[in-house]
């Protein structure tokens, strides 16, 4: 029986969601294959690219491959990154083997940085003829952030975040770390609670980190696992209750008004989110909020209430970050938005 | 103090909690942005606001007309810039001076009796190691786990004992006696957690005849690992010599009594030093191991066996020398009558002594180690060269009291590193260095790595005051600014509770804590203080 306590104890390692423990790896296995014939045929100057959201595990694949001898990097060497080639360019011509990784291609860099490094990887590899993996977001899917990449080949198979998935990155975690033959997550785990985590409409933009940070906040509140022996369980409840409790959301008035206003409109139209398909339009949320009463002009409901609520994690975009060159704005979290795993758990 | 509430109070005059604590944190990001001399326009700007607010949907805009508000950072339409016409009702406060308003805790620290903040920041160092010891005795754990939990109580991460934790927990607090003393801890306490140490430390040996006798693992620290390694073994060793060596005194000055017998102790380390003997690589150089098959005749390394082979690193060859020396000082062989050891330990520290001195990277006539041997030193980041030298000059004690005709090199070594490590243009401050290994699974080394990562600076801090207090290593004044700094930085990363942090983490560290405090003693030691 896993206990509170176990659970407790070994929180941030079960629920990790940066390389601070050492995980076990799972599946994947069609990302490899894929990824291993790409990197076999990557001719000279090209780059092979991994473009998917934030924390979904693209640098814990690229480790993995590389530790287990899948891919010809050597190990031990620590990845570039876009804005350190812009700070430290001679960082790539120091970086051993024939092959690149380049880390962080996404909204965390400031865009000046991100089309400054990504051409300067660009040029770099003509000169050197030297080959690049790079990893990043949906920016490098903006022609004006990432054009200057000319030889590029893309990982398609990286694979999505669902129910099957989610569970058996768990069950490999909580053997590995509580030291345990046999175990089914159903043990610890409310099977509602997996279907919220890992619906089938979120998994291509679902990602560990929203997952992971969401169960170890609330492993780590003594009101819902208290350090004792008795038998940890997570239930929906528990983290709903979490979630309607949470200080940390302080919404202003508007902000409030419409929060309310999307969860109304989720609970009649998308119950626990099913129906849910491409996402919202900009303009779909803005006639919500129009005839919910908000009195603000287009631009200034999405400078202060959509963009805010993407960043703060209760709409996920699903959108490609927007850029239309210099001097323009770097929109990073763009329409469609569906609701975060956060928003949708405190609805029910 | 006064001015300091009332500049406050007028920068940070919202009546919201929530919108105060936003503006400090905005302020915290941007005077840290702007110090660096990097330039923050909107899009940076945007970057800057999403880390303040965390899980608050803060706007830009708001953020902007907030920070426009409190006055101390002007948008001239394309870049934020300080405002140098601030002005906090007592004239115009200059850059410096806003700086020092968010100085904080650090101004508290160094005005607090000077000198005796060190003994104090040791002292707490050692309550908060005593501490997590006892939790992991209470928890029922065979030993330290590699981490632990910052929090309103720091607590234990995960139900797996590191091996080396446990060593350094051990080494830390046999350094520490004199400062034990100090400690708010009562006896019976203390004498568990000697006792817990030594028990677990000595259940990491591997007992069974064979290959790996003696040898200790390393556990959690290197999961991979089915075989002990050598620089867990060291650390094991070493600390298990420092508790040898310091037992009466605990006994004497602290009353600690520990019911481990003594020829327990002795013989765990005498198996110990075998199994590092055996480890020895025929030139004198050590790697994290050795398989029996990698040179199958004892002096060819046999590049095509099926285990792989390991290179030569200078962290595990430094890490034997110390620990040769350690165990020499013990007075674990002549309690044993073991006399001939002296001997044999002497040879390995002559052989690696002999492998390091003719495996040294040169970088304009400085002489000094770089990982692995290399002989290149733009090859590496300067920070793991700062480590990996510090490290293997850090290890010439023994050989400084064995050799004496090699003091003058040893002098020049430790010249060198100080050199090296000063050298102007070089991104000298927070560095962190890097220590990459494999390590030996059950039939061949790992293809991963692991890494282990420390403060450059605090490494090479110890080095430089070890060599001083040593021999009298000459220091000019700029070389002592730099050694006042780093100890400066050191006690400022000094958590509350009184640990130090694996480097870029928010988790207490026992090896940080252990390096930080003994760079604070060795410190006190040049001033006169111990």
């Amino acid at each position: 029986m896993i206990t509170n306590k176990d659970l407790k104890m070994c929180n941030e390692q079960i629920f990790s969601y940066s390389a601070a423990y050492q995980v076990p790896f799972f599946g994947r296995e069609d990302a490899i294959e894929e990824m291993q014939e790409l990197n076999n045929n990557l001719k000279p100057a090209e780059t092979l690219v991994i473009s998917q959201p934030l924390g979904t595990g693209k640098t814990f694949l690229v480790n993995y491959m590389i530790s287990s001898g899948k891919l010809d990097v050597p190990t031990g060497a620590s990845f570039l990154t876009v804005r350190g080639i812009t700070e430290e360019p001679e960082s790539m011509e120091a970086f051993p083997g024939d092959t690149l990784v380049v880390d962080e291609a996404d909204i965390k860099t400031p865009v000046k940085k991100l089309v400054k490094g990504l051409g300067m990887l660009a040029e770099y590899l003509e000169e050197s003829s030297r080959k690049a993996i790079l990893l990043g977001d949906y920016s490098l899917k903006n022609q004006n952030i990432s054009g200057e990449l000319k030889k590029t080949v893309s990982l398609l198979k990286f694979g999505d975040m669902d129910k099957v998935f989610l569970k058996g990155v768990l069950e490999e975690r909580f053997k590995h770390f509580l030291d345990l033959k046999e175990f089914q997550i159903e043990e610890v785990m409310e099977e509602e609670l997996l279907d919220y985590l890992a619906p089938g409409w979120m998994k291509s933009v679902n990602s560990f980190r929203g997952i992971f940070s969401l169960l170890q906040q609330v492993v780590a509140n003594e009101k819902y696992v208290r350090y004792n022996g008795e038998k940890a369980f997570l239930t929906v409840e528990m983290v709903h209750d979490f979630l309607c409790n949470d200080d940390n959301l302080q919404l202003d008035t508007e902000q409030r008004k419409f929060f309310e206003l999307f969860c109304e409109y989720m609970k009649e139209m998308y119950p626990k989110g099913s129906g849910i398909t491409t996402g919202f339009k900009v303009e779909e949320l803005y006639d919500l909020a129009k005839n919910g009463g908000i009195n603000k002009n287009l631009q200034e409901f999405t400078e202060d209430i959509l963009y805010p609520f993407a960043t703060a994690d209760l709409l996920v975009s699903t959108g490609v970050p927007e850029y239309e060159g210099k001097g323009s704005s770097f929109i990073r979290r763009p329409a469609p938005y569906v609701p975060s795993l956060r928003l949708l758990l405190s609805l029910m | 103090m006064e001015d300091k509430i009332v500049s406050y109070a007028l920068l940070f005059s919202g009546s919201k909690r929530s919108d105060v604590k936003l503006l400090y944190r905005l302020i915290y990001q941007l005077m840290d942005s702007i110090s660096q001399e990097e330039i923050v326009d909107m899009d940076e700007f945007s970057l800057l606001v999403e880390e303040a607010a965390g899980k608050r949907p803060v706007s830009v805009n708001y953020a902007k007309e907030l920070l426009e508000t409190a006055g101390c950072f002007v948008f001239d339409g394309k870049t934020w810039e300080y405002n140098q016409s601030l002005n906090l009702g007592n004239g115009t406060v200059a850059w410096e001076q806003f700086q020092e308003l968010f100085e904080g805790e650090k101004n508290v620290r160094k005005t607090e009796g000077e000198m005796d903040v060190q003994k104090s920041a040791i002292i707490l160092g050692i309550e908060w190691c005593v501490h997590m010891v006892q939790l992991a005795k209470e928890g029922g754990m065979e030993g330290l786990p590699a981490f632990l939990r910052c929090g309103k109580q720091d607590s234990l991460i995960g139900k797996k004992v590191a091996g080396t934790a446990t060593s350094d927990a051990l080494s830390l607090l046999c350094n520490g006696i004199d400062y034990i003393k100090e400690c708010e801890i009562e006896p019976e306490v203390l004498a568990s957690s000697f006792a817990f140490l030594v028990e677990q430390v000595l259940n990491c040996q591997h007992r069974e005849e064979g290959w790996d006798k003696g040898g200790f693992f390393p556990l959690e620290d290197q999961p991979e690992a089915d075989h002990p390694t050598v620089d867990a073994t060291c650390l094991a060793i070493m600390a298990l010599c420092d508790f040898y060596a310091n037992r009466s005194a605990l006994e004497e000055k602290l009353h600690v009594q520990v019911e481990t017998e003594s020829n327990e102790i002795e013989d765990a380390v005498l198996t110990g030093l075998d199994f590092l003997f055996r480890m020895q690589q025929p030139m004198g150089s050590y790697g994290i191991y050795r398989y029996e098959q990698e040179y199958p005749d004892g002096i060819h390394l046999d590049r095509e066996c099926e285990t792989g082979t390991a290179e030569p690193n200078e962290n595990c060859t430094r890490m034997v020398l110390s620990a040769m020396g350690v165990s020499k000082g013990s007075g674990i062989f002549d309690a044993r009558e073991r006399f001939e050891l002296y001997g044999t330990c002497s040879e390995v520290i002559q052989k690696s002594y002999s492998y390091l001195k003719n495996h040294l990277a040169e970088d304009n006539e400085i002489s000094v180690w770089a990982p692995y041997f290399g002989t290149q030193v733009r090859n590496y980041p300067y920070a793991d060269m700062v480590v990996s030298a510090a490290r293997v000059c850090r290890s010439m004690i023994p050989v400084w009291w064995q050799c004496e005709e090699e003091r003058e090199q040893i002098k020049k070594y430790y010249a060198d590193f100080l050199a090296f490590w000063k050298q102007e243009g070089r991104n000298r401050s927070g560095g962190i260095g890097k220590y990459t290994f494999k390590t030996p699974g059950k039939e061949k080394y790992s293809v991963g790595t692991y890494t282990w990562q420390s403060y450059a600076d605090m490494i090479a801090a110890f080095t430089v005051l070890q060599g001083y207090n040593l021999f009298g290593m000459a220091l000019d004044k700029e070389e002592w600014n730099l050694l006042e700094e780093v100890v400066c930085e050191t006690m400022e990363l000094q958590h509350a509770h009184g640990h130090w942090n694996a480097p870029r983490s928010s988790n207490p560290f026992c090896a940080v804590t252990l390096a930080a405090i003994e760079l604070l003693k060795e410190y006190r030691i040049a001033k006169g203080l111990e």
